[in-house]
């Protein structure tokens, strides 16, 4: 199988070529399918779409006698446990690193950066069964990961780095999980970190894996695709039996997962006149096992497939099994003609109209800083919009208005060249009552800094971009607003109705955003105006 | 690009398929206008917006 082949049927795989080198080739898959973590899941889809290797994989585990005996104390802290045991297993740097990566990935993947799940591997030759699971107060001491000597679970959260990291997941517990062997041999504390006992290295031959978690579905779903990896790395799996008080379950079971499909649905999704042969073999490519049943087919899905949800993904996996470059494009049947939204028309032409004008047109972000709403002196705080938690002051607000943007663009242009004239046509905010919570309006803004600036000729522009554009006439009745001068600013009547304000930007202002010369200035409630 | 799954579109009424595709426009101005940092289309720098031709 050469380079050449793999490398273009990668993508049809879902996966990007990151980088391509003479030894390796440096691939990004989707979350949704983290048995692509290894090399071994990739080649088992690969295999599967080149014809070498076709329908569900099949996975032996043989009934193993390890037991794991559940204390009821995990219960309020992290409820679930899986495991598995794998034999002869040959752990060379490659392995190690795959298996590795793998766990990672699945940590903070599924896992939720090991809230939901936690992986723990280790050398299964120096464990005494049966295995416990239970809990610890924080004074247990026991040597971790690294480390030579003994140290308390209260020390490894504060001192070491994983406890560092991940100690906020336990810091409303006083209890922590652990997990111990017949002796008292500490195999791990989950989800932090191992024990030093159980350190796997290139000589380990029998390893034990173990899952913890806060959602049952979520560990047995890592435990199977792990399961699966160490299978095609050459390992033999043994199954672990789990004991929840009376409660008994054996661990992994990887039985395969039935799910039926409607070939009718698949044939109208795809555009492809498939027979239930044919949608067979496209779902062996994609290594599913099917078979027709009446006018359904009944697929197999192997357990590490955790991704499919819906009748929907088996269509993807029919289409991903035909290959997705083989699907020719077609003239759809129906003639449907597009046209642009009719306020969206009126807007361009505003755009133009003041272009036109001279004015120059500017993109301003709709979150803005609470600081900007205060320079520029905005009021009417009870009805905006704020973000939760925002990663930066630059972000906090939705703007409520256009105006004190443009006042920052001017703000950061000191240096060019004047007159500047500038405008933006963009949405605002505003909270509303009912019946939707956010009212979303477009406004229209427009500045004009030079040593003259003035009312008059703001009016003047306003007049010219709603007649030229809009075809109509405008009042100003004189009324004040706190970043106008006293006296200097109006509102903007078109039939009887208040759309606008317009006016000389007052000296506290200007200050506040440090501008040497007046600047004149008009916004328009468009929305209000084309309604 | 791709089409919505039903878990989607069916909470909203919609029975039909719906497919969608879409892409962002700047790094194709990005291309046209020979600009290596997307955050150039974003400064609103008059001296820029005023010397770029409107068709390069």
């Amino acid at each position: 199988m050469s380079n050449e082949i793999i490398l273009e049927r990668l993508p049809y795989l879902g996966l990007d070529l990151e980088e391509i080198a003479e030894e390796y080739v440096r691939v990004e898959y989707n979350p949704n399918r983290p048995d692509f973590s290894t090399d071994y899941g990739i080649a088992r889809a690969l295999n599967g779409l080149l014809g070498l290797e076709t329908g569900a994989p099949k996975y032996r585990v043989r009934k193993g006698s390890l037991k794991i005996l559940v204390d009821s104390s995990v219960r309020s802290v992290r409820p679930y446990i899986g495991g598995v045991v794998v034999r002869h297993i040959k752990f060379d740097d490659e392995t190690l690193r795959q298996i590795i990566s793998m766990q990672e990935d699945l940590h903070n993947g599924i896992g939720r950066k090991r809230r939901k799940v936690a992986i723990g591997l280790h050398n299964f030759d120096v464990v005494r069964p049966p295995i416990k699971y239970g809990t610890a107060g924080g004074e247990f001491r026991f040597i971790p990961l690294g480390d030579n000597s003994a140290i308390s679970i209260k020390e490894i959260l504060r001192n070491t780095e994983q406890g560092r990291h991940y100690s906020a997941l336990l810091s409303q517990f006083n209890r922590y999980p652990i997990l111990t062997d017949s002796m008292g041999n500490v195999l791990s504390f989950p989800p932090i970190i191992n024990g030093e006992l159980t350190r796997v290295t290139n000589s380990t031959i029998n390893l034990f894996v173990d899952v913890t978690g806060t959602e049952m579905k979520a560990v047995e779903d890592s435990l199977s695709i792990l399961s699966a990896a160490f299978q095609d790395a050459g390992g033999h799996l043994e199954s672990v039996e789990v004991l929840y008080g009376k409660k008994r379950m054996r661990t992994p079971d990887l039985n395969p997962i039935g799910i039926s499909l409607d070939l009718g649905y698949a044939r109208k999704l795809l555009g492809l006149d498939l027979t239930s042969r044919n949608a067979v073999q496209c779902l062996a490519r994609s290594r599913i096992t099917a078979r027709p049943l009446k006018d359904k087919i009944h697929a197999l899905l192997p357990r590490y497939r955790i991704d499919i949800l819906h009748e929907v993904d088996l269509v993807e996996d029919i289409a991903i099994g035909f290959g997705l470059d083989k699907i020719q494009p077609t003239i759809p049947r129906s003639n449907l003609i597009g046209s642009f939204d009719k306020q969206l028309t009126h807007l361009a032409l505003m755009r133009e109209t003041l272009t036109s004008l001279g004015f120059t047109e500017v993109m301003n972000f709709s979150l803005v800083s609470k600081q900007l709403l205060r320079d520029s002196k905005t009021q009417d705080e009870e009805v905006r919009l704020s973000v939760d938690n925002p990663k930066t002051t630059e972000h906090e607000v939705l703007r409520p208005r256009i105006l004190p943007s443009l006042l920052a663009v001017l703000s950061r242009n000191i240096h060019e060249e004047y007159p500047q004239r500038v405008f933006e046509i963009a949405k605002v905010f505003l909270r509303d009552e009912s019946p939707v919570v956010v009212s979303e309006s477009f406004h229209l803004g427009f500045s004009i800094a030079h040593g003259q600036a003035n009312y008059s000729e703001a009016k003047s522009y306003l007049a010219s971009a709603l007649s030229g554009a809009l075809g109509i006439e405008c009042k100003t009745l004189p009324k004040d607003d706190p970043m106008f001068i006293e006296g200097r600013g109006a509102e903007i009547r078109v039939r009887e109705q208040a759309v606008g304000v317009l006016g000389e930007i007052s000296p506290s202002v200007l200050q506040s955003f440090a501008l040497r010369t007046p600047v004149s200035a008009c916004e328009l409630d468009l929305t209000k105006l084309l309604r | 690009m791709g089409i919505f799954r039903p878990e989607v579109t069916l909470p909203l009424g919609i029975k039909n398929p719906v497919l969608a595709w879409g892409g962002g426009l700047e790094r194709l101005v990005m291309l046209r206008y020979g600009i290596d940092d997307l955050r150039k289309l974003y400064e609103n720098d008059l001296g820029w917006l005023r010397r770029i031709p409107l068709r390069p």
